[in-house]
């Protein structure tokens, strides 16, 4: 209570920062502990325990999380204090969760989140990023088993006392080191984790195609089609002339047959089509009188009312 | 005073007021306070590097949600004129 009253609460990052304070403090997590100086709100101290089934099983890192006045706009910095094989020490690491990129911070993330980001980073290979180390199981294995035994020295005295009593901490919780499946975790090989795959959603537009056929029939008049009709048979006969012999000639007399059969019937159609039309035209010109008629009753009945008011008045 | 569930910003951890209330951000329903949404707006113009929804991560359409702020408010306000003795509820309406 005290030591709260000092910070200033008027401050929207301070106050964030206690509230995660507080949290942490009530739900304790039994894979890290962390932990801020009391003069700096904004400097943490950290204890992480190495992931389970792997090399660093066992091993207490230490480390120091300096968080930005902006924050949870902007992204803290890591950094690590206990030899690890993975990570240099006393060195900025980068990560996505670290200052280095802030186009992947996200303002819902804590302290909290990115403690247990970074114990699911362990495991994984360096990569050649910044800060990143990318040392043999065996010297990751010695290294934890070292880490066990004396905290990192760090800073002033302050941090140091903070830096004691997290690691005291964190050796009653941690269980030891398991020396004796040495040879079986060997064999086993490192399964990386599955990386998150972003999904993008694309909005496909299909267009649908019409059809639209028209057809238009045309009448033919019968004038011209004798003149077609001979050069037809004209074509025919210069293509036939070229190989003489009886069968071509009977082909010749039988297509002359049928061609000559459907001449009489086209006048009779082209006879009846004018008369058809015009009933059509005597029809339109029949509704066109009718509809002037109608016209010019309502005309005059205009200037009737008209001249009806107009003597009332 | 009506006994409702004081919602705090999961963000700057401030109690959410009725124009907070309002500002409904993103679709997955993650909501934050006005200050914050400004604080994460105004980073992304001068950064360009946010701007997005802290749940899902989807780009905050600025127009949409100005839109909506302010129908929400003319929604207030005729609340209010109409019943001027009894005290409005609010009935946001998701658009």
């Amino acid at each position: 209570m005290e030591a709260t009253a000092k910070y200033n609460r008027g401050n929207p990052a301070v106050k964030r920062i206690l509230q995660e304070v507080k949290e942490m403090q009530s739900n304790p997590s039994p894979d890290f502990m962390a932990m801020p100086l009391e003069e700096d709100i904004f400097e943490w101290q950290f204890a992480i325990l190495g992931p389970r089934d792997s090399e660093f099983e066992g091993g207490i890192y230490h480390g120091r999380i300096q968080l930005p006045s902006d924050y949870p706009f902007k992204p803290p910095s890591f950094m690590l204090l206990t030899p690890s094989g993975r990570f240099e020490i006393q060195k900025k690491i980068c990560l996505s969760i670290s200052n280095y990129h802030p186009e992947h911070w996200q303002p819902s993330w804590s302290v909290r989140t990115a403690l247990v980001a970074l114990i699911a980073f362990m495991p994984t290979p360096g990569g050649g990023a910044l800060g990143s180390l990318d040392f043999k199981k065996e010297d990751r294995r010695a290294l934890a088993i070292k880490s066990r035994e004396t905290p990192p020295k760090f800073g002033s005295a302050e941090r140091q006392k903070v830096i004691d009593e997290i690691h005291e901490q964190m050796l009653s919780r941690a269980p030891p080191v398991p020396q004796l499946l040495t040879n079986e975790t060997n064999e086993e090989t490192n399964q990386l984790p599955a990386s998150d795959a972003s999904d993008e959603h694309a909005h496909k537009a299909v267009g649908g195609v019409n059809t639209a056929g028209s057809n238009s029939d045309s009448v033919n008049n019968d004038l011209p089609r004798p003149d077609s009709e001979s050069e037809i048979v004209q074509h025919i006969v210069e293509g036939r002339t070229e190989g003489v012999s009886n069968h071509s000639r009977a082909n010749l007399s039988r297509e002359n047959i049928p061609r000559v059969a459907p001449t009489p019937q086209n006048p009779v159609v082209a006879i009846q089509k004018p008369k058809h039309d015009r009933l059509l035209t005597l029809a339109a010109f029949g509704l066109t009188l009718a509809i002037m008629a109608l016209v010019i009753k309502k005309f005059f009945k205009i200037n009737g009312l008209a001249g009806y008011i107009e003597g009332k008045f | 005073m009506t006994t409702q569930a004081k919602e705090k910003c999961p963000l700057c951890t401030e109690e959410m007021d009725l124009t907070d209330k309002q500002l409904k951000p993103c679709k997955c329903g993650y909501e934050i306070c006005l200050w914050c949404w400004h604080q994460i707006m105004e980073m992304d113009q001068k950064e360009e590097c946010g701007g997005r929804c802290p749940a899902c991560r989807s780009i905050y359409n600025k127009d949409r949600i100005m839109g909506t702020s302010i129908s929400n408010q003319m929604n207030f306000v005729l609340t209010n004129q109409t019943f001027k003795k009894n005290k409005p509820s609010l009935k946001s309406r998701n658009q």
